[in-house]
């Protein structure tokens, strides 16, 4: 095999599930995380006058038709409905376009193949996998965090998984290729941090931005990540940041009929407990980078 | 291979052929086209299941042997219509030939053979 | 036995009413002192059929809610034609057009476009940009055999729906309204012709041919009202239906038997129960290269053809079922829908208005009522692409595929 090198690299695929979760991620990318949204998205979140017109009834009927109604069974399992729910809502967000003739500007890839490595202490890590939607705009985004900021983040120190090796979890390779492909944001899998870690780019004179959201259909979680740094071999310097929110919950449960147990109803038919904020959050990522 | 009547009636684009177990459709296409330079549009073909009813006498299972079927659709248009192969002869018998006569004879003594309808089906020995 | 038993019971649909089979009678009012008389239930006559059957019909009509009514329709399972849009048999749109009681008409029908010209440039350069993006920026990868069409061709039709759906609900509000499916499941079944069963415990039986169609749009459009109809329904179509004398096998199709659907894209809660635009993808196997390479070039239209037949009629027929209609009850309005087939370069646009539902032989009265099915050629939107560049992009198309977007209820 020409490929076959005797170091072996870590590989992350959509299948794997870390065990030390984000912060396994945030010592991998050599981030910093930061709780919330970035100022530019929860300006426009709070802004009335980007108010999604009827947004309620149209988020109703959204989930409904992903779920409930578009098949001739009673209900569609998780793996299909959240893809269809994704793309209603994209659908939704994409009606706005002739209000907002930034967002015409847009464009989407489907089942995206991507590629990156970089090395990490002497360790080479490499993320392989198709992605769900990406979603590229002609105009980058600006960056969110100030350079003062950015400064700060020198002093910050990572966490360590000790006793775990922050390799833990990911698959071990001796065939492998370094490979760097360019792509950007919005997937439907949790693990979003290494996704978005991705941009073909060396030297960094301006911070790239890039935005994600993921779901499993129900919790929505939404990160923002600015690439600061591509030196990551060691864990001094400036440092990347992650802005996440995460577990926001689009509505409450979902069903075909209610379901009673000891006459009580623990699940009505059709939606209930619909948050329509949580649309709401998904709006201003999507209009982040087009006012 | 052997171009059959079909069995349930066809579009007339359609021909039906008995081929052997080996030939595939894409053979069939290349002998019709390359050999007989007939156009051929698709080819399906399908196993008929021969009979497995039939015993013998041990009772043992007699197999009548399976068979391929092809059909074949022709192009550009060209139709394709089994021939009668043995078409019902009209019998006309010319008057005050011997045949007219040997059948008139034969009409009279099955006439006078008949039995009397009046004694409804019972023998002409039986009786007074 | 016993596995006869649990297969009886297998087979059993606890939904569908026992009732399906052996009804109540329906009350009639009584004048006379006696009970009139009227045919056995269940003797093995004529009469008492036609009693059986004219039971079922009267309970259907009793039916308020549509969700039973359709229920009741497509309760009874027995061996069904299947019939696939997307077909490989030869010359399939004859048939189809037998099948579905529909007569071709070429060209569309007319109707104006209201866009001036800045619009549309605008318009224009959006569906350039997504056309170059699916087919020349994004880097692909190889695919599986005959699927070559998923990778650039259904994404550019998606997005281009998309892209005019949300451009054009700005001149067209109902669309804003509307609901987008992206591979939705579209069902129908139906009744037409008559033959008798040729083996079974059932043998020599007179029986419907029943039809199903399962059909899978690459994207579709439903709103919320119908569209204007194109011509009124009383309108007498001069073409003839053509008649196949031959048994739909002959084509051939498929009998199977498996849950007879009737399904619009969505179930009968969804407030967008009308058609609108189906976009239709045509598979790697019946690409215009390949079938010429198979000397069958000129059965590419036809293809296209039996697709929007069939496809339009499943979708339509299954509209004007979910506001209450059948074979036994014929619609007083037009259904509409149109469709688009493309192969990511090759356009043809068809319309679709369903004058009739009355196809099984004993509702098939009417000889004026027919199926309508506007069609056009197969016209390529541009030449090539190169270097990043659309040669020779073909504005009429660009225009008649706004105009559909356009449409809009009354």
């Amino acid at each position: 095999m020409p490929l076959y090198k005797e170091k072996e690299a870590y590989v992350f695929n959509p299948y794997c599930r870390l065990l030390g979760g984000v912060k396994q991620a945030l010592w991998l990318t050599k981030s910093s995380l930061i709780e919330g949204l970035p100022k530019s998205v929860t300006s426009i979140y709070e802004d009335p006058t980007y108010t999604f017109p009827n947004h309620e009834e149209l988020v109703h009927n959204t989930i409904s038709d992903s779920c409930l109604w578009s098949t001739t069974e009673e209900q569609r399992p998780k793996e299909e409905y959240c893809p269809k729910l994704l793309q209603g809502l994209l659908h939704l967000c994409l009606l706005q376009s002739c209000s907002y003739p930034g967002l015409s500007q847009r464009s989407f890839i489907e089942n995206y193949r991507l590629a990156a490595s970089w090395r990490r202490e002497s360790d080479l890590y490499l993320v392989r996998g198709i992605t769900g939607v990406v979603m590229s705009a002609k105009t980058a985004l600006e960056p969110q965090a100030s350079p003062s900021a950015i400064q700060v983040t020198e002093q910050q120190a990572l966490d360590s998984l000790y006793p775990l090796s922050p390799a833990i979890d990911l698959q071990e390779v001796n065939v492998y290729e370094e490979q760097n492909h360019l792509a950007t944001l919005l997937y439907k899998n949790p693990n979003i941090v290494h996704f978005c870690f991705q941009e073909d780019v060396k030297n960094l004179e301006k911070p790239v931005v890039v935005q994600s959201v993921a779901t499993d259909g129900q919790l929505f979680h939404f990160m923002v990540l600015q690439l600061n740094t591509l030196d990551l071999e060691s864990s001094d310097g400036i440092k990347n940041i992650i802005w996440m929110d995460g577990d926001q919950a689009l509505y409450d449960t979902v069903a075909s009929k209610a379901k009673i147990r000891r006459k009580v109803v623990v699940v009505p038919a059709g939606v209930s407990g619909l948050k329509p904020e949580t649309f709401l959050k998904f709006w201003a990522m999507y209009l982040n980078g087009a006012v | 291979m052997t171009l059959v009547r079909p069995g349930k009636v066809q579009p007339p684009d359609t021909v039906q052929f008995r081929i052997s177990m080996e030939m595939t459709k894409f053979d069939v296409r290349n002998y019709l086209q390359s050999i007989y330079n007939v156009p051929v549009a698709s080819v399906r073909t399908r196993i008929q299941f021969g009979s497995n009813r039939k015993r013998n006498h041990l009772l043992q299972r007699v197999k009548r042997p399976d068979y391929k079927v092809a059909y074949v659709q022709l192009a550009q248009g060209q139709t394709f219509q089994f021939p009668d192969l043995f078409p019902e002869k009209k019998d006309v018998i010319e008057s005050g030939s011997f045949e007219e006569m040997q059948s008139e004879y034969m009409e009279n003594e099955k006439q006078r053979q008949r039995n009397d309808p009046r004694r409804g089906g019972i023998n002409d020995w039986f009786g007074l | 036995m016993a596995g006869r038993r649990i297969f009886g019971r297998l087979q059993h649909n606890p939904d569908l009413p026992a009732a399906l089979l052996r009804p109540p009678e329906p009350a009639v009012q009584r004048t006379s002192l006696y009970p009139s008389v009227v045919a056995s239930m269940t003797a093995k006559s004529k009469a008492s059929r036609r009693r059986r059957i004219e039971g079922h019909y009267s309970r259907v009509n009793a039916q308020t809610d549509i969700g039973s009514k359709l229920k009741l329709i497509t309760g009874l399972q027995r061996l069904k034609y299947v019939v696939y849009p997307q077909t490989f048999a030869l010359n399939a749109d004859r048939w189809y057009q037998h099948f579905t009681k529909t007569v071709y008409r070429p060209g569309l029908p007319v109707k104006g476009s209201g866009l001036e010209d800045e619009e549309l440039g605008r318009l224009r350069s959006l569906l350039c940009e997504a056309l170059l993006q699916d087919f020349y920026y994004a880097k692909k990868g190889r695919t599986f055999l005959y699927r070559s069409h998923e990778v650039s061709a259904a994404p550019f039709l998606t997005n281009a729906m998309a892209i005019l759906r949300s451009q054009c609900a700005k001149h067209n509000p109902s669309l804003s309204q509307g609901a987008l499916d992206v591979k939705p499941q579209v069902n129908f079944y139906w009744l037409r012709g008559e033959t008798r069963v040729p083996r079974g415990h059932r043998k020599g039986c007179i029986d419907p041919i029943r039809f199903q169609v399962d059909d899978h749009p690459l994207v579709q459009l439903r709103v919320q009202k119908p569209l204007p109809e194109f011509v009124p329904l009383d309108h007498v179509v001069s073409e003839e239906v053509p008649f196949i004398p031959f048994e739909p096998s002959r084509l051939p199709l498929f009998k199977r038997q498996y849950e007879n659907n009737i399904f619009i894209g969505a179930k009968l809660d969804t407030p967008c129960s009308y058609g609108h635009t189906q976009f239709h993808l045509v598979p790697d196997r019946f690409q215009r290269d390949r079938m010429e390479k198979l000397s069958l070039s000129d059965q590419i239209e036809v293809f296209l053809r039996a697709n929007a037949i069939a496809s339009l009629f499943a979708w339509t027929g299954a509209q004007a079922m979910y506001q209450g209609f059948w074979s036994q009850d014929d619609v007083t309005r037009p259904f509409v829908s149109q469709g688009v087939i493309s192969d990511g370069k090759y356009f043809s646009f068809f319309c679709y208005q369903l004058n009739t539902l009355a196809l099984a032989a004993d509702a098939d009265k009417n000889p004026n009522r027919k199926n309508i099915c506007w069609g056009t050629q197969s016209v390529p939107l541009y030449e090539a692409i190169e270097e990043g560049d659309i040669k020779g992009f073909n504005d009429d198309v660009f225009r008649q595929l706004v105009d559909f977007f356009l449409n809009r209820p009354e």
